[in-house]
C-alpha cells in the first residue's frame, strides 16, 4: 500500500513537471505580437488606470496615441485597435476589455463599417485564401494575449467558423510550436514577464512620409450604403453596450486617403449616430486636422505627424465634451510620466538621427527644434513637389518655388526658440541675422561653396567641408548661442532617393 | 481519430483506466467496444466489410474444427477466397463499397487463424466478441503488426494486471514512436515531396539525397506507427509482435526482410512461401517461389506497377545473391577477406542500404520512367545542392535540416545499440530519478514543439494506412 501510495506521488509529481515543461514551452514559442501590444493594458486596467479605450482597426493603432493624450490633457486611454479589425472583433475587443476595466469613454473607430461577412475565416465572395489567411493571423494579435474565458470562446464563436482555426485560438500552441527554430533571447524573457512590450499604450507609430495625394472620385452629397450590413449591426451593438453600462461614447471616422466606398461608410456611420444620440466626427469632412500630402504614411495609415494632430483633436474634444480628470502629476502615475519621457527622447533621437528626408522635414515642421535647411543649386529636390510642400509648411511661404523654379540654392532658417524664419533663394544674402546660436551671416558664392559662419568668427563656414562637397541637401539642428550644431545631416537627392550619407 | 491525434491522446488514457478498472474476464467486451468505436471514428463504411471479415473467418474456424478432411479443405478454401476477393476489389477494382482502413492488415489476420486453425496450430475461438476483438483490437487494426491468433487470444483470455513498469515501457515506446514519425518522417516528407515532384530539376546529388530522405521516412513512418501500436497495446497489458528491428544495419537482402516488416515477412513466409514448398523443391523452384512471394509482396502494396517492381527488384536481389553466392565466396577465399571484419560488415551494410534505396525509388514514384531517370541519375555529383544551400529552398529552413540530421544520427544511433542487444528504454529506466525524468520530460517538450503538426498537417497521413 505504502508503495503504490509512493508510486501515485511520484506520478502526480512528474506530471505536475511535465505540464510546467510544457507551459513553460508554450510561452516561449508563442508569438509575442499580441502580449507585447496587450501587455501593458493588463497592468494598466489592475491599477484602474484607464478612463479612455480606443478602439478599431489599424487606423486607430498608427492614428492615436494614448501618450500624446496623456501629456497635452492628462488623459489615460489606451489604444485597443487591431489590424485589421472589423466591427464585429471591435465589438468583442470591447467586451473582453470591459471585463477588466471600467472605462469612463470609449472612442470607436468606424472604419470598415460597410463589411457586410461574419466570419472571418470565410469573407465574402471575392475573398482570396491570403486574406482570409491575413484575416485570421491578424486576429490573432487582438486575441492570444487574452487567457482562455468564457468572453473568448464566444468570441470565437461569433468570429471564426472552422472548429479547427477555432481550436488554434483556445490553444495557440498549435499554431505556434514552429517558431522553435526562431526564437531568441525575447521569447525566453516571456517566462519570467519581462520581455518587450509595447511602449505607447498599444499605439505604433508609423514614420513614412506620402507625399503623393490620392485622388478618388467623391462619393454623393449624404449618399449612404445601400443595405443594412454585419459591421453596422456590431457597431450599434457597441452603442448599446456602452449606453447600458453608462460608458461615454464617441465614434470617428480617422482621416485617410478614403476611397469613394469609405466616403458613403462614413456618412453611413452619421445615421448610426443620429439613431442613438451618440457623438460623430467624420474626419474625411474635417478640415484642417491633417495634410494629406504630409501626415500620411500610406495610403490608408497616419504617420507620426498625422497621428499627433488627429489625437490633439481628439484630446481637444474629449477636454471640451467629456468630464475626464487630469491625471498628470497624480501619485501612481508615474509609469505615464516615464513612458511619456521615453517616447520624446527616442523622437528627438530620431530627429538628431535624421535617417529619411521626408520624415525629417515632417518632424522639423512640428517640433522644438531649430533648423537650417540648404539645398543647392540644380538638386533634384527642388523638382519634387512632395519635397517642396515640406519644405514650404515649415516656412510658411512659397519660396521654395521660387527657388525651384530657376532652379537656384535655397536656405530656410527655422528659428523656433526666437519664433523667426529667415529664407534666401539664389544669390541672395541674409546678413547678421539674429539667431539662437547668435548672429550668423550666409553666403552663396558658388554652386559648390557658400558661407554660413557666427558673423563674430568667420573662420567658420558650416555649409562647407571637402567631404561633402556632392551632397545637394543639408540640415542643421542647433540649439543655444556657444554650441556647435546638435547634428548636421547630408543628404544626396539623386534619383530622388534621400540618403543619409554623413 | 488517429494514433496522431490529440482525441487519441485522451481517448487511450481513459481506455486503459477502465480496462484496469474493469474484472479481468470482461475486458476484452471493453476493449472491443473500445475498438469498434475507435475504427468507427476513422472508417464508418469500413465497417461492413470488417464485419463481414470477422463472421466469415470466424464461422470457418468453428467448422474447421469440428469436421474432418475434404470439408475442412473446401471451408478454408473458401474462406480465404470470399476473403482474398473482397481484398483484391478493394485494391485494385476501385469499388469503394468494398474499401476499408486497414483492410490489407486485418484480413491478413483473419486469413492466419483460419490456416493456424486448419492445420490445427491453433484451436477455434469459441467466442466471437473475443475473437472480434482479435482481428479489430484498434492499437493494430489499421496498419499491423499483422498478429497471429495463437499469440493474441491467449491474451485477450488471461489479461494481465497492471504493471507499472509495463506501462512505463509502453508509453515509452509510443514517445519513440511519435518521434520517429513527427520529427523524422514529417520532416523528410516535406523534403521528398518536392524532390520527387521534379526529378528532373533535381536531377544529382539532390536525387540521391531525396531518396536516401524517403528511405528514412518511410522507415521513421511505418516503424514510427508500429512503435505506438505496440506501446500502447503495452500500455493496455497486451504484447503484439516486434515489427522492424534496425532493418537498414542488415548485411544482406535476406536478412533485411528478416527485420523489416517481420509480421508482414513471416505471414508470406508461413502462408505462401512454405506451401509453395519453399527451398523443399530444389533451387529453381526455391527461386521462383521467393519471386512469387515478393511479387505478391509488392502487388499486397497496391495496384501500381511501381509496388510490383520494387517486390520484383527484392525478389531477383536475393536471387541473385543466391547465384553469386559461389562467386562473392570465391573471391573473399582469394584475398583473404576477413567476413566478420568491421569493414567488411559495414560494406555489406551500405550495399544492403543501397539496393533497399534504389528500390524505395519505384515504391514511391507514381510514374515508372521517372523512377528509371532518377536511378539513372542517383550518382552524378552536384555538392553545390547541399554548400550552395539549395537544399534549404526545399521546404525545410537551415534549423530544421539541422535537426533532421541529428534526429536520424540519434535513429541510427538506437538502431545500433538495438543489433547489439542494448535497450535504451532499459538504460534510462535505470538512471537516477532526476536524469530519468529530465530525459521524459526534454523527449516529450522536443516532440510536442518541434514536431510536425497543426495547421495544414494531416494526420490520417501514415504511409501504411493507405494499404
Amino acid at each position: 500500500m505504502k508503495k503504490k501510495l509512493g508510486l501515485f506521488l511520484k506520478t502526480i509529481l512528474f506530471l505536475v513537471l511535465l505540464g510546467s515543461a510544457l507551459m513553460a514551452a508554450m510561452l516561449v514559442t508563442e508569438r509575442k505580437s499580441s502580449y507585447i501590444k496587450n501587455r501593458a493594458f493588463f497592468d494598466e486596467a489592475k491599477k484602474d488606470h484607464l478612463d479612455v479605450l480606443l478602439l478599431g482597426s489599424s487606423h486607430v493603432i498608427d492614428g492615436i496615441n494614448p501618450l500624446v493624450l496623456y501629456d497635452d490633457y492628462g488623459i489615460t486611454s489606451y489604444n485597443l485597435g487591431g489590424h485589421g479589425s472589423v466591427m464585429q472583433e471591435t465589438y468583442w475587443t470591447l467586451i473582453r476589455a470591459l471585463d477588466y476595466v471600467k472605462p469612463d469613454y470609449v472612442i470607436v473607430d468606424c472604419y470598415m463599417m460597410e463589411k457586410n461577412y461574419q466570419y472571418l475565416d470565410v469573407m465574402d465572395e471575392g475573398a482570396s485564401q491570403d486574406m482570409i489567411n491575413a484575416s485570421v493571423k491578424q486576429l490573432h494579435l487582438n486575441m492570444d494575449a487574452f487567457p482562455l474565458s468564457r468572453l473568448k470562446i464566444a468570441a470565437l464563436d461569433e468570429l471564426i467558423q472552422s472548429r479547427e482555426i477555432k481550436n488554434q485560438f483556445l490553444c495557440d500552441f498549435i499554431v505556434y510550436h514552429d517558431r522553435w527554430s526562431e526564437i531568441d533571447r525575447n521569447d525566453f524573457a516571456r517566462l519570467t514577464d519581462s520581455g518587450d512590450t509595447n511602449k505607447l499604450m498599444g499605439a505604433e507609430m508609423q514614420y513614412g512620409v506620402k507625399t503623393d495625394v490620392d485622388v478618388y472620385e467623391p462619393c454623393q452629397e449624404g449618399e449612404v450604403l445601400p443595405e443594412h450590413t454585419v459591421g453596422e449591426e456590431y457597431l450599434m451593438k457597441i452603442i448599446d453596450e456602452c449606453q447600458r453600462d453608462g460608458i461615454g461614447i464617441l465614434l470617428v471616422y480617422l482621416p485617410f486617403s478614403a476611397e469613394t466606398k469609405d466616403q458613403i461608410t462614413a456618412n453611413t456611420v452619421q445615421l448610426v449616430a443620429d439613431k442613438y444620440g451618440v457623438p460623430y466626427i467624420n474626419m474625411l469632412k474635417t478640415e484642417g486636422v491633417i495634410d494629406e500630402a504630409a501626415d500620411l504614411n500610406d495610403h490608408g495609415h497616419l504617420n507620426v505627424q498625422g497621428a499627433y494632430k488627429v489625437t490633439e483633436y481628439l484630446g481637444q474634444y474629449l477636454n471640451e465634451n467629456a468630464d475626464l480628470p487630469d491625471h498628470r502629476g497624480e501619485e501612481g502615475y508615474d509609469n505615464w510620466d516615464k513612458l511619456v519621457k521615453r517616447s520624446k527622447k527616442d523622437l528627438n533621437n530620431m530627429i538628431l538621427d535624421g535617417s529619411e528626408l521626408r520624415l525629417e522635414l515632417s518632424l522639423l515642421s512640428n517640433t522644438g527644434y531649430n533648423s537650417i535647411i540648404y539645398i543647392n543649386t540644380e538638386s533634384p529636390a527642388l523638382e519634387d513637389e512632395g519635397i517642396r510642400h515640406l519644405i514650404a509648411n515649415i516656412s510658411g511661404t512659397s519660396r521654395i518655388y521660387e527657388a525651384a523654379e530657376n532652379k537656384e540654392a535655397y536656405i530656410l532658417v527655422n528659428d523656433v526658440g526666437l519664433g523667426k524664419k529667415y529664407e534666401a533663394v539664389g544669390g541672395e544674402v541674409l546678413e547678421g541675422f539674429d539667431t539662437s546660436m547668435g548672429s550668423m551671416t550666409y553666403i552663396p558664392v558658388e554652386k559648390k561653396f557658400r558661407l554660413l559662419y557666427p558673423t563674430a568668427d568667420e573662420s567658420i563656414n558650416y555649409l562647407y567641408d571637402d567631404e561633402h562637397t556632392d551632397k545637394d541637401i543639408q540640415i542643421l539642428i542647433y540649439e543655444n548661442k556657444g554650441d556647435a550644431p546638435a547634428a548636421h545631416l547630408y543628404y544626396e537627392s539623386q534619383l530622388r532617393e534621400y540618403q543619409d550619407q554623413y | 481519430m488517429q494514433l496522431i491525434s490529440l482525441q487519441f491522446l485522451i481517448f487511450l488514457p481513459i481506455v486503459a483506466l477502465l480496462n484496469y478498472i474493469i474484472p479481468a474476464r470482461f475486458r476484452y467486451i471493453w476493449l472491443f467496444l473500445t475498438s469498434a468505436c475507435f475504427y468507427a471514428s476513422l472508417d464508418v463504411k469500413g465497417i461492413p466489410v470488417l464485419l463481414f471479415t470477422i463472421i466469415t473467418t470466424y464461422v470457418s474456424g468453428l467448422i474447421m474444427e469440428k469436421k474432418e478432411g475434404n470439408i475442412r479443405k473446401a471451408v478454408l478454401f473458401i474462406a480465404v477466397i470470399l476473403n482474398l476477393s473482397v481484398l483484391g476489389m478493394s485494391k485494385y477494382s476501385g469499388i469503394s463499397l468494398f474499401g476499408a482502413i486497414g483492410i490489407s492488415f486485418f484480413m491478413f489476420m483473419a486469413i492466419s487463424y483460419c490456416g493456424d486453425v486448419y492445420k490445427g496450430k491453433t484451436a477455434a475461438e469459441k467466442n466471437i466478441v473475443r475473437y472480434a476483438l482479435f482481428v479489430s483490437f484498434f492499437p493494430n487494426v489499421t496498419s499491423g503488426p499483422i498478429e497471429r491468433a495463437g499469440h493474441m487470444i491467449p491474451q485477450f483470455k488471461e489479461p494481465k494486471d497492471f504493471d507499472y513498469e509495463r506501462m512505463r515501457d509502453g508509453l515509452l515506446q509510443m514517445l519513440w514512436g511519435y518521434f520517429m514519425k513527427l520529427i523524422i518522417a514529417d520532416r523528410c516528407a516535406i523534403l521528398v515531396a518536392s524532390i520527387y515532384a521534379n526529378p528532373e530539376e533535381f536531377a544529382g546529388t539532390a536525387t540521391l539525397v531525396g531518396s536516401i530522405l524517403y528511405t528514412f521516412e518511410i522507415y521513421c513512418d511505418f516503424a514510427g506507427y508500429s512503435n505506438i501500436a505496440i506501446g500502447c497495446a503495452k500500455v493496455l497489458g497486451y504484447d503484439l509482435i516486434k515489427n522492424f528491428d534496425s532493418p537498414y544495419l542488415s548485411e544482406s537482402i535476406a536478412e533485411f526482410w528478416r527485420r523489416w516488416h517481420i509480421s508482414l515477412s513471416t505471414w508470406f513466409r508461413d502462408y505462401v512461401y512454405i506451401p509453395l514448398g519453399g527451398n523443399r523443391k530444389g533451387t529453381v523452384r526455391k527461386y521462383i517461389n521467393v519471386l512469387i512471394v515478393f511479387l505478391l509482396s509488392g502487388i499486397w502494396h497496391g495496384a501500381g506497377l511501381s509496388f510490383a517492381m520494387w517486390g520484383l527488384l527484392h525478389g531477383m536481389y536475393q536471387v541473385l545473391g543466391f547465384v553469386f553466392k559461389p562467386i562473392r565466396d570465391k573471391f573473399c577465399s582469394i584475398f583473404n577477406v576477413d567476413r566478420k571484419s568491421f569493414s567488411h560488415r559495414l560494406l555489406r551494410i551500405v550495399i544492403t542500404f543501397m539496393l533497399v534505396n534504389i528500390a524505395w525509388i519505384f515504391f514511391r514514384v507514381t510514374d515508372f520512367k521517372a523512377a528509371i531517370y532518377m536511378v539513372s541519375h542517383l550518382f552524378i555529383p552536384d555538392p553545390g545542392f547541399i554548400t550552395e544551400g539549395r537544399l534549404y529552398n526545399l521546404g525545410l529552413d537551415r534549423p530544421n535540416v539541422l535537426l533532421l540530421a541529428a534526429s536520424i544520427d540519434l535513429l541510427i544511433a538506437a538502431d545500433i545499440a538495438n543489433l547489439a542487444g542494448i535497450s535504451i528504454r532499459e538504460k534510462i529506466a535505470g538512471q537516477g530519478i532526476w536524469l530519468r525524468w529530465f530525459i521524459y520530460i526534454a523527449a516529450v517538450v522536443l516532440v510536442v514543439t518541434c514536431g510536425i503538426w497543426g495547421p495544414g498537417y494531416d494526420e490520417t497521413g501514415f504511409i501504411y494506412v493507405q494499404f
